[in-house]
């Protein structure tokens, strides 16, 4: 009985050392532990492909491993709920796309409690900025976008476009043209961006706002035809693809980016420090090398001009989705 | 209430709706048919206490995992089914309880390199 | 053919390379390991190694991946037929006959068969993708939404056949699982549904969570306070083999279960465990003997589990020839060929051909590499089983709390794998099945989703579903096998299900 008891004690003294040991630890410079970067899609999607190669290049330059994790569900709203409750102490960070600003709003049409609000982030800066582009299938007719309205304005809700989900890049993406243009599509959306792309390859649909990446192999191959991109100028990769702004389409602009992210009440000092090794890191040749293979441009912001551009991109997203509105 | 939809257009409801109507009278049916199948009281019961502790650690997993952290919960779930549910001996509660715990922690934390929560104290 | 020949060559000259075959047996070896652990399957295990991959070469770096993938459903097996957990999602149905067979001291044959079943599949599908890749993508795309709804309708009755005994237990099993799928978000209109305010469950309730809990929670529950648990006694060697009859039954199941699980997995959409589910209710509609199943029929095992690996080889078919994702995995190896600056479209094969023919051939290599590494560890696995029960279950209770966990980085998934954990508890005492509830959680959103975006293609109009030829030849199957059911009521007065339920009270 006795030798029982000391045991306990010894045991307990030891889980306490370890407890005190690694709070001590939180007083010293900044980082001083393994941070985390909290990816709300799933693995291989495009914020996780950004996030890996960005995390090794920060760990250069920060001296500290940094470890991705992928948090999915409910279209991200899950992974960014977690990342904006997170405690601020800099150790968990996020990396989001663009559509980190339309769920806030989605959740106001229905009334529900936000899951977070765009006020829970700081961003620290910009990592990659791709607009979407309008794809159709080769058996269709429409060469330009003029054909294309056109054909829309003679058989409204008669188009199929499909979609990566209600409220998602794709749709939002869609809606904002087709109420720029004044034209009727019909709305079928899918389990995600893969599926969208399947729906469209398969004939299911005839069109789609997707993401160069995914797309650039299918025009190559011939199955797909580019129309326009939502873009602010001629996308690199395709040179001969007007925008719709220089079509006329004022402010339909829509981009996936992905960003990183801290919780807003992350002491100054530590997103001092990420500003400055995010800055370092896509300057390295090996993030620069693995966006250029996966064809995604570096689209660098640092947080101020970061701050400023995701108000404007949130503004233009959340007026598309109030003219959404809620879907029947 | 989720919005029905009509037949053409069906809403978040209608599944939901169809499939509960459906499983009404499925459960319906399999009452009234009650009367031919085996008695309600043979079945037994008398694995249900330790089932109970089992639940009971599984739930307290469930809340302790991201509260307490990975290696504490475990500690407490396996020292208790070990020593108290199970008694084994004293030292064997103790190498299997702390080696499993720290041993796993190690093999998915270090080796997998997947993040098992460390809790609020830090372990 | 020729040229076929040639390339093959040529992606042997790649796959056997030093280099690449360690990666293969790397590959294979973490598969195994990820398929053997409760809920951890091999989404997770390719996500953990993706960053790995990053700086090696193309080739290797699929053929890492690529064996992670098929290596796990060689693991899943194992934790199924052992303890009646499911080691990942797929692995559902060979808990059932599986299981029981290890019950009867048949454990070495189970696991032995199930290896040999994956291998023969596996193989066999490698072949099917080489020859048939194009043509097979291209039919696989032609899938839309109105023939996802016909073929599961169709897929529904099959299963109709499942289980003997109640048809009433079992049709509530499915609803209550299609119910169970249907939390989350609705696709179609953005609504949460029966998530109460908890985001985590906005994405539904997983795959993952419900197959641990609902068999390898219940499982613990119901036996590990029992006394009188059958001790298990040191396997002799002849043990471990299967018997000449076994063997003989299992031959064609393998080959019914290769094709089946071959064209289910080129689907795009459509989960592995589709299939296994597939290849177990037709192999009891087929069999001669069907009151065995459940009691330790090797069909069983033979069948789903060569299914389940041909799947895996048919997920590929279309990413690999057209660029298009069936699911999860494939998306993220498509992701990896991406960061390497390969980017998988139409013209993937002709531009590519070192790092596709590499593939090809690393996957006959992995085949038999992944034979040789589960036959001998049959004898250790099954020397498992000897441990006492009392210090086993609560082992296994930390891998499946660690194994759900990992899963999502999702304290929700532990709760949810608890909460199933007592269902499955009560649904056994209460003499239901639990395996067409899983089936329930994975098909109420496919079918669901394509029946409402059926309808949306088609602007309300419920004709669609006979306007597209493929569409109206699943419909026509269901019908057909429905006036099948009946035929014997009609003829004999005592449908193959009396007969069934006899041949159970009696035996």
């Amino acid at each position: 009985m006795k030798r029982y008891g000391i045991l306990v004690w010894v045991v307990a003294i030891c889980i306490g050392c370890f407890g005190l040991a690694s709070y001590s630890a939180a007083g010293e410079v900044y980082p001083s532990r393994p941070i985390q970067i909290i990816v709300p899609f799933p693995p291989g999607g495009v914020a996780d492909l950004v996030a890996r190669p960005f995390a090794t290049a920060l760990e250069k330059d920060l001296k500290q491993p940094v470890v991705v994790v992928n948090k999915t569900g409910a279209g991200g709203a899950v992974g960014m709920q977690t990342a904006a409750v997170a405690k601020p102490d800099g150790y968990t960070l996020m990396v989001a796309l663009s559509s980190i600003s339309v769920m806030p709003e989605v959740d106001i049409l229905f009334n529900r409690p936000p899951t977070y609000k765009l006020e829970d982030f700081a961003p620290i800066a910009l990592l990659t900025s791709d607009p979407t582009i309008l794809a159709v299938r080769k058996e269709t007719p429409w060469k330009t976008v003029a054909e294309f309205v056109a054909d829309a304005k003679r058989r409204p809700n008669e188009i199929k476009y499909s979609s990566s989900g209600v409220y998602g890049t794709m749709h939002v993406a869609m809606e904002l043209f087709t109420h720029a243009a004044g034209i009727q599509l019909r709305h079928i959306p899918t389990a995600g961006g893969g599926p969208a792309l399947t729906a469209l390859l398969g004939g299911h649909v005839d069109c789609s706002s997707i993401g160069p990446n995914v797309a650039i192999p299918q025009v190559k191959a011939g199955a797909l035809r580019v129309l326009a991109s939502w873009g602010d100028k001629r996308l690199a990769a395709l040179p001969d693809v007007p925008t719709l702004k220089e079509l006329g389409y004022k402010d339909v602009e829509f981009y996936i980016w992905s960003g990183f992210f801290a919780p807003r009440a992350t002491p100054p000092a530590a997103i001092k420090v990420l500003r400055e090794a995010t800055r370092k890191a896509v300057n390295t040749p090996e993030f620069k090398t693995a966006m250029e293979k996966m064809e995604t441009p570096i689209a660098y912001l640092d947080a101020d001009d970061f701050q400023k551009f995701w108000d404007k991109d949130a503004k233009r997203l959340i007026e598309g989705v109030r003219h959404i509105g809620k879907v029947q | 209430m989720l919005p029905l939809g009509t037949h053409g257009r069906p809403g978040p409801g209608y599944f939901p709706l169809l499939l509960s109507v459906l499983l009404g009278v499925l459960g319906l049916l399999l009452f009234l048919r009650g009367g031919s199948s085996a008695h309600f009281r043979s079945i037994r019961w008398e694995e249900a206490k330790h089932a109970a502790a089992i639940l009971a650690c599984s739930f307290l997993a469930t809340f302790g995992i991201e509260k307490l952290g990975y290696r504490i919960t475990m500690i407490l779930i396996l020292g208790f089914l070990f020593g108290v549910v199970e008694r084994l001996k004293l030292w064997l509660v103790f190498v299997l309880t702390i080696g499993l715990s720290l041993g796993s922690f190690w093999v998915f934390d270090s080796l997998l390199r997947v993040i098992l929560p460390r809790g609020g104290f830090g372990f | 053919m020729g040229d076929t020949f040639h390339h093959l060559l040529l992606g042997f000259s790649t796959a056997l390379t030093a280099t690449n075959l360690f990666y293969g047996f790397v590959g294979c070896f973490i598969g195994t390991i990820v398929g053997v652990l409760p809920g951890v399957g091999p989404l997770a295990g390719i996500s953990m190694l993706l960053p790995t991959t990053f700086g090696l070469d193309t080739t290797s770096a699929i053929i890492l991946l690529a064996g992670i993938y098929y290596g796990a459903m060689y693991g899943g097996s194992t934790t199924s037929i052992l303890m009646k957990i499911p080691g990942e999602a797929a692995s559902v149905v060979t808990c059932i006959d599986g299981y029981a067979m290890a019950q009867k001291g048949r454990a070495g044959p189970a696991l032995a068969i199930a290896a040999i079943g994956s291998y023969i599949a596996g193989t066999l599908s490698v072949v099917g993708l080489m020859f048939l890749a194009p043509p097979l993508a291209r039919f696989a795309l032609r899938f839309g939404p109105p023939e996802y709804v016909s073929l599961l309708v169709l897929g529904l009755i099959v299963l109709g056949y499942m289980t003997g005994g109640s048809v009433i237990k079992n049709l509530s099993m499915i609803v209550l699982g299609l119910l169970f799928g249907m939390i989350g978000i609705d696709q179609m209109t953005g609504y949460f549904r029966f998530s109460y305010g908890i985001v985590a469950l906005g994405d539904g309730i997983g795959i993952v969570p419900v197959a641990v809990g609902l068999f390898g929670i219940a499982e613990i529950l119901a036996t590990a306070g029992q006394s009188g648990r059958p001790e298990v006694t040191k396997p002799r060697f002849r043990d471990l083999i299967p018997s000449r009859q076994e063997f003989r039954e299992s031959w064609w199941p393998m080959g019914r279960g290769t094709v089946l699980g071959f064209l289910i997995g080129i689907i795009p959409g459509s989960a592995h465990i589709i299939s296994t589910f597939v290849s177990y209710a037709v192999e009891r509609r087929i069999s001669k003997h069907p009151e065995k199943f459940g009691k330790g029929a090797v069909e069983g095992v033979a069948g789903p589990e060569s299914a389940n690996n041909a799947a895996s080889c048919g997920a590929l078919v279309p990413m690999l020839a057209l660029g298009v994702p069936t699911g999860g995995i494939p998306a993220v190896l498509l992701a990896s060929l991406m960061v390497h600056g390969i980017n998988p479209g139409p013209l993937f094969i002709k531009e590519q051909p070192t790092v596709f023919w590499g593939l090809v051939a690393s996957m006959y290599v992995g085949n038999v590499i992944l034979l040789l590494l589960n036959l001998p560890l049959v004898g250790l696995f099954v020397n498992f089983l000897r441990i006492p029960y009392r210090i086993l279950y609560p082992t296994i209770l930390m891998f499946c709390v660690v194994g759900v966990y990992a899963v999502n980085s999702s304290f929700v998934d532990v709760g949810i794998m608890s909460v199933m954990g007592v269902l499955g508890y009560l649904l056994r005492k209460f003499d239901f099945e639990t395996a067409p509830v899983v089936l329930g959680v994975v098909l109420a959103p496919i079918i669901e989703v394509s029946f409402r975006q059926s309808l949306a293609m088609s602007d309300g109009r419920y004709a669609i579903f006979v306007q597209r030829p493929v569409s109206i030849v699943f419909l026509a199957s269901a019908v057909a096998m429905i006036l099948l059911a009946f035929k014997p009521l009609i003829r004999k007065k005592r449908g193959f299900r009396d007969q069934l339920t006899d041949a159970e009270k009696s035996g």
